[in-house]
């Protein structure tokens, strides 16, 4: 293995690891923040470290505090299975995480004639993976549904692993016919394929190509992540928190963070196999490669304009109000994020501005280009969570009888439907 | 006797409302521009950033933090009959009567003390005071202490609780 | 020895995953047995190069077995006292044990003998692409036919699960 491959699948495991456990706290804070402002009230936004709120991400790292040291209790009738009752959240945690493990970030690096991938799992058989190991999660709801010795946390778990079962089926079969339009079961082929145009004018991502199955993935993922609408086993109303009721501090905290862990993966094989993942539209990874340098002086114009607007924006909204007298912290933290802002976008240009003239930077360019596609990946990434955020605090939630009904009624036959004519094409074309 | 039978539409059974999608795009438009627009311009959002902001509706009706009132030359005007502690459905107020020095009423308090962690803020004292000696009209809504002691408010910090609305003084004597 | 060693963790999970299996008294742990004998299964596949029966193995059995059998057992509160009473239990397992060694025997010189005609190095050994190119040339007809057994099974249990028409 030479020094390049080891490092840079170091880098993809650090960066893919990070991805998965650092998105944690801003999908809290996304979903608070982003409920408030859906709801015309502002979110948590006064825990600060030294002053530097972030907009109310600290929050997130406080609840975190919080759960670490919160009481630990177990129900008394379960004396002698503790080790299990600990085990259950840890299963469905892992499995989410793992399924992560997949998804490429950027295309194959060339370095010195050798392709490496970027993805934190170099293997090629990724979504097979994602569905193989996406599905143990449902183990781990029905063990703590079980142990907690508790009706409701026993109807909450059998409520949310019947559904979750029930949608793995329109999922598979949706699963099936995107493979068969892109030919292989690689995540990175799959997003190289997507670089096409059809009719001349539209990118060929999955959306346009398969806009049925695109659909259905959509939904059954939603399902799949125990996500509104879909959230009858955490049905708040209803039975108390469903299978999570009898879990205290730290249980709880895994099993909370599987959900986002969850829903982050899913946002991320919904962007691969159906926006593109980690491309921009209509440009694939040669044509960025052959001419990088009207690419970075296109990046070169765009980031001053974009940090400006963003400087403008906190200036505008990072403080109390302006009819009133405050301490001048929040004014004081929108300087420093300023300045670091334009630190950071003076660098970048000094990088750009060198790449792109001098003469046969081949491997700086082609570091520049993995991480142009993994600032797009984590753009779309970003995007497509406030997309299931969004959703949440948009629709209510289906009784349970709804969601059986559409997962065996209509999504299954539509899916295989789906499938037929999608394979009916695939012949015909070819 | 003609039954009246009212027909009642059933809605939700066209193509386009059992499709679901087009309900849901019209849901998210209206989130979307509320998520955008309050984002772009958090000032207008109508959350009360206290304590950078206080509220702006406490009225001289609002219920504050007791307070005791003086007569016109300054002493105390309660008689310490009990009425207010016979009246309080909490049972947090605590008197002591003792003799009047300036000879104008018998009684007057010597120990009058509100537990204010009891207290449900009524006004039932205020309404049954037959001196006007009692009062909520303070404005304060916000007491914090350190232990469970300093929230139990003897006389001589009832007795410096200034009214918020302009009358100082008890109405009741001149 | 690195292989080894993981071989040894692998087999002693799987090992020990089954005997949690037959032995425990509550339902749940014996289900979580069978869970940890499946991971275990999965992972010496995986040992073996075999990246798509690892993955199916996983899908199939953990993903469907197991928590068909777990949403069994939530569903059917089994107490000890429904249980059968089985006297004399350990004669009769001894017994069979006995009846059963001769196969048992077979299966052991099979299996050895087995190990060492299988040649592993042909192109695509593993993969999805090889195995679906194989299957699909040389295996055409079993496959269909478990693909008919396949369904008759499903129409079978449906049949079954079906409620009575009222008469």
């Amino acid at each position: 293995m030479t020094l390049a491959a080891i490092l840079v699948s170091v880098i993809s495991l650090v960066v893919g690891a990070l991805l998965a456990l650092l998105m944690i706290p801003v999908l809290v804070w996304l979903e608070r923040r982003g409920a408030g402002l859906v709801q015309d009230r502002l979110g948590p936004n006064r825990t600060n470290v030294f002053g530097f709120r972030f907009g109310g991400v600290v929050q997130s790292f406080a609840d975190v505090v919080k759960l670490v040291l919160k009481e630990e209790y177990y129900p008394a009738h379960i004396a002698r299975h503790r080790w299990l009752l600990m085990l259950a959240p840890m299963i469905t945690f892992s499995a989410a995480l793992l399924a992560f493990m997949v998804i490429p970030f950027a295309d194959n690096i060339v370095i010195d004639g050798e392709s490496l991938r970027m993805q934190p799992l170099p293997v090629d058989y990724g979504v097979l993976w994602y569905m193989a190991i996406g599905a143990i999660g449902v183990v781990g709801i029905f063990l703590g549904g079980w142990l907690s010795h508790n009706k409701y946390s026993l109807l909450g778990s059998s409520r949310a692993g019947s559904m979750m079962v029930s949608y793995e089926l329109p999922l598979g079969l949706s699963i099936i016919a995107f493979v068969l339009t892109y030919d292989t079961i690689d995540f990175n082929a799959m997003v190289t394929w997507q670089s096409g145009t059809v009719l001349g004018f539209l990118p060929a991502w999955g959306m346009v190509v398969q806009p049925l199955g695109a659909l259905i993935l959509i939904v059954a993922l939603f399902a799949e992540t125990n996500r509104n609408p879909f959230s009858v086993s955490e049905g708040e109303s209803e039975i108390v928190a469903g299978y999570m009721t009898e879990y205290t501090a730290m249980k709880f905290a895994m099993y909370f963070m599987g959900e986002y862990v969850a829903m982050n993966s899913a946002s991320a094989v919904i962007i691969t196999m159906v926006f593109g993942g980690y491309q921009l539209p209509w440009v694939s990874t040669e044509t960025l490669l052959a001419h990088f340098n009207y690419f970075a002086w296109a990046i070169m114009l765009v980031i001053p304009a974009i940090v400006y607007l963003v400087i403008r924006w906190m200036r505008k909204n990072n403080r109390v109000r302006p009819t009133v007298i405050s301490d001048g912290s929040r004014e004081f933290e929108a300087k420093v994020l300023s300045w670091a802002m334009i630190g950071m976008t003076v660098v970048v240009e000094a990088i750009l501005l060198y790449l792109s003239f001098s003469p046969d930077a081949v491997l700086g360019t082609a570091i520049a280009v993995t991480l142009l596609q993994i600032v797009v990946f984590v753009v779309k990434l970003m995007l497509f969570n406030l997309f299931f955020i969004l959703v949440r605090w948009t629709l209510p939630r289906f009784r349970y009888d709804q969601v059986q009904r559409v997962g065996w009624y209509y999504l299954l036959p539509l899916s295989l439907v789906n499938l037929f004519i999608t394979a009916i094409i695939v012949v015909g074309v070819n | 006797m003609d039954n009246k039978v009212k027909v009642v539409p059933r809605y939700g059974s066209s193509f386009k409302d059992r499709l679901y999608l087009p309900a849901i795009y019209q849901g998210m438009k209206i989130t979307f521009k509320h998520l955008v627009g309050n984002a772009a311009d958090s000032n207008a959002v109508d959350t009360l950033e206290y304590p950078e902001e206080q509220p702006t509706d406490i009225t001289d009706r609002y219920r504050g933090l007791h307070r005791l009132t003086h007569r016109q030359d300054d002493t105390i005007a309660c008689v310490a009959c009990f009425m207010c502690a016979t009246a309080c459905p909490a049972d947090c107020i605590f008197i002591e009567a003792t003799e009047r020095e300036d000879g104008e009423d018998e009684k007057m308090p010597k120990r009058f003390a509100i537990d204010t962690l009891e207290c449900v803020f009524c006004g039932y004292c205020v309404e049954a005071c037959p001196c006007d000696a009692i009062r909520m009209d303070t404005g304060i809504f916000s007491l914090t202490g350190n232990s469970r002691e300093d929230f139990v408010l003897e006389k001589d910090q009832l007795l410096a609780h200034k009214g918020a609305f302009g009358e100082e003084k008890s109405r009741a004597r001149k | 020895m690195l292989e080894n060693s993981i071989f040894a963790i692998l087999a002693l999970f799987l090992v020990g995953g089954s005997l949690m299996m037959l032995w425990s008294r509550e339902t749940v742990l014996s289900a979580f047995g069978f869970l940890v004998a499946m991971l275990a299964m999965a992972g010496l596949f995986a040992l073996l190069e075999n990246s798509f029966v690892f993955l199916a193995q996983i899908m199939v059995s953990v993903g469907a077995v197991v928590v068909l059998s777990l949403m069994v057992i939530t569903s059917i509160n089994m107490k000890e006292e429904n249980l059968p009473s089985e006297p004399y239990k350990l004669r009769w397992m001894l017994f069979s044990a006995l009846l059963v060694s001769p196969f048992a025997l077979l299966m052991y010189r099979t299996l050895v003998h087995l190990g060492q005609t299988f040649d592993t190095s042909r192109e695509g050994y593993g993969t999805l692409k090889g195995l679906g190119g194989e299957l699909f040339s040389h295996w055409v007809l079993p496959f269909e036919i478990v693909s008919v057994l396949l369904l008759a099974a499903m129409v079978a249990a449906i049949v079954i699960a079906r409620k009575e028409p009222k008469q």
